[in-house]
């Protein structure tokens, strides 16, 4: 009786010494998870811009992927083993960023800009609302041919500020039931589909590392060559080689769950449509940015006129003449950049990703043979970069 | 039957045991502690080394260029849809870093950073704080080797009056 006293209670001290080295880290875990949330909401980063939208669009692509998820959450307290969604006006995080404590180091403006942000270890997406707002105003002018171009629209938007633009955005005025409104909705949602099937896919593959070669050193380029560089991967730093096949990795598990819309209730094959279109739009209006980019950094003539015809002369001294770069460097590093492939390579990867899922890729714009054409000049100038400096 | 006092006793050397126990196993999770800090200065001193070899007889504007490509990698981390440019915040930290090793170079004495990496890795430290650019060790290493580069590549007298890293030549 008093042997198993004894060793009952070395069993009860052996427990709370385990529970005592454990049970913090679980603790920790928990608050961390919890405090995202709060903090979010405390700093007024909370945005609810078509929350509705953002949450049907994300069960439907989870619903492709059904064990990967209990189930989405939308500017809810972020809980474990959820898609948790956050909607953020990245205008107000701070410039050095913030939730470093809670594990999350990238949460940063500059991260935001580009529209969403996967945080894999805390399965985490967040939505700057800031971009989807320029984009809706965008695509209000292009759709009631305010603008006959996306670049047009888009940097209209800029010079008039998001604000000032907000009857062009506001989820009051899209609601109205017009063939217009029709229209943006659904290349609003279809490019939301992409998005968030992309950073959902960023979450399924986790932070995956290749193992990359040293980059290719040359010991000497003109300012041009160097602009040029950034387009062949053997001159790129490696982790931007792996950065670039996470990112493509992320597409292609996005694919995987866009491509199965089609199966998936009964309005599936229009949501399937709907996705395949928005999707399309997304890549247009990333590209049309980069132009716009390209026309600042550039001395290009060519590439001047194209973006004044396309804008006019207006907008494009307001635009693009007002913000041109101290220092041009050249428009190739736009096009190529180093932590994504470029889009025209992405987008020719998705279509031909989604033929071989159940509902194809029907609806995506992806002009092969230009794509391919532009692939063949890139690869011609990469051999004569690299062939170039043996003969140095 | 044993006395209640020797019941005790023998309870207290098996909690003690279990104390004994928790504080080896305290002790190897310390020394496992830093165990990993003296791994990851290894890592940190071999990747330093690394790229700083990698850099012999390379021009001192492509060292610029590989400076600005490791900053833009810095900038841009993260899980994102697409590549928003960061140059503004390239253009920003390697005005910052230069103005710091010119005040450390040419603040004071010839010797301050001129092959002394622990005074060009501090600076890099303290410019990646006030930019807040949340760098990996491997980051530092790097860019503290790229810095050496571009010290070892220039006189002092030409180091000081760089207006930026464009006039570095």
């Amino acid at each position: 009786m008093r042997r198993t006293r004894s060793a009952a209670l070395s069993r009860w001290t052996g427990a709370v010494l385990i529970c005592a080295l454990l049970c913090p880290l679980e603790a920790t875990a928990e608050g961390r998870s919890l405090s995202i949330a709060n903090k979010l909401e405390s700093a007024g980063l909370i945005d609810t811009y078509f929350n509705e939208v953002a949450f049907e669009v994300a069960s439907a692509l989870a619903q492709a992927a059904p064990k990967q998820w209990r189930g989405v959450l939308v500017n809810r307290p972020h809980r474990v083993g959820w898609l948790n969604i956050y909607m953020i006006d990245a205008r107000r995080v701070p410039e050095a960023g913030m939730l470093r404590e809670e594990g999350i180091d990238n949460f940063t403006p500059d991260n935001l800009r580009a529209g969403a942000l996967a945080h894999e270890d805390s399965g985490t997406i967040f939505l700057n609302t800031t971009m989807w707002k320029r984009l809706a105003a965008a695509t209000v002018l292009k759709q009631t041919d305010v603008q006959s171009d996306l670049v047009a629209a888009l940097a209209s938007v800029d010079v008039m500020g998001i604000d000032a633009a907000r009857k062009y955005w506001d989820p009051a005025a899209l609601s109205a039931s017009t063939p217009i409104n029709q229209r943006v909705g659904w290349l609003m949602r279809g490019a939301l589909a992409f998005v968030l099937a992309h950073e959902m896919g960023h979450l399924q593959i986790g932070r995956t590392k290749t193992e990359e070669p040293d980059r290719l050193r040359l010991s000497r380029m003109t300012e041009r060559e160097k602009d040029e560089a950034r387009a062949c991967p053997e001159l790129m730093h490696s982790e931007s080689r792996q950065r670039q096949k996470n990112e493509q990795a992320a597409d292609l598990a996005g694919v995987e769950l866009l491509g199965q819309q089609c199966r998936i209730g009964n309005d599936g094959k229009l949501r399937h449509s709907i996705y395949m279109l928005g999707t399309s739009w997304y890549f247009l209006a990333s590209m049309s940015d980069k132009l716009i980019e390209m026309g600042r950094n550039t001395d290009s003539p060519f590439i001047a006129q194209t973006l004044r015809t396309v804008m006019g002369p207006k907008l494009y001294e307001q635009v693009v003449a007002a913000h041109a770069a101290e220092k041009r460097r050249g428009a190739v590093a736009f096009a190529f950049p180093s932590s994504h492939p470029p889009d025209t390579a992405r987008i020719q990867a998705i279509d031909q990703a989604l033929r071989a899922t159940p509902c194809g890729s029907e609806g995506v714009e992806s002009s092969l043979a230009q794509v391919q054409l532009l692939d063949m000049f890139r690869q011609r100038m990469c051999r004569r970069l690299t062939g170039q400096d043996s003969a140095r | 039957m044993r006395p209640p006092n020797a019941r005790i006793t023998r309870e207290l050397s098996r909690c003690a045991q279990m104390l004994v126990c928790a504080l080896i196993l305290w002790c190897a999770v310390g020394s496992g502690q830093s165990f990993a800090q003296s791994a990851d200065d290894a890592r940190f001193r071999e990747t330093y080394r690394r790229q700083y070899e990698a850099l012999k007889g390379v021009a001192p504007d492509m060292v610029v260029m590989e400076l600005r490509d490791r900053i833009e990698l810095v900038a841009s981390r993260g899980s994102q849809v697409g590549a928003a440019s960061v140059a503004p915040r390239v253009r920003s930290f390697e005005t910052a870093l230069l103005q710091n090793l010119q005040r450390s170079v040419c603040g004071g004495p010839s010797t301050s950073t001129a092959q002394n990496p622990s005074a060009v890795i501090e600076k890099i430290h303290a410019t990646a704080s006030v930019q807040n650019l949340n760098m990996q060790a491997s980051d530092v290493a790097e860019l503290a080797a790229l810095a050496q580069r571009l010290l070892d590549g220039q006189s002092r007298e030409r180091w000081c009056l760089l207006k930026s890293m464009d006039d570095i030549r």
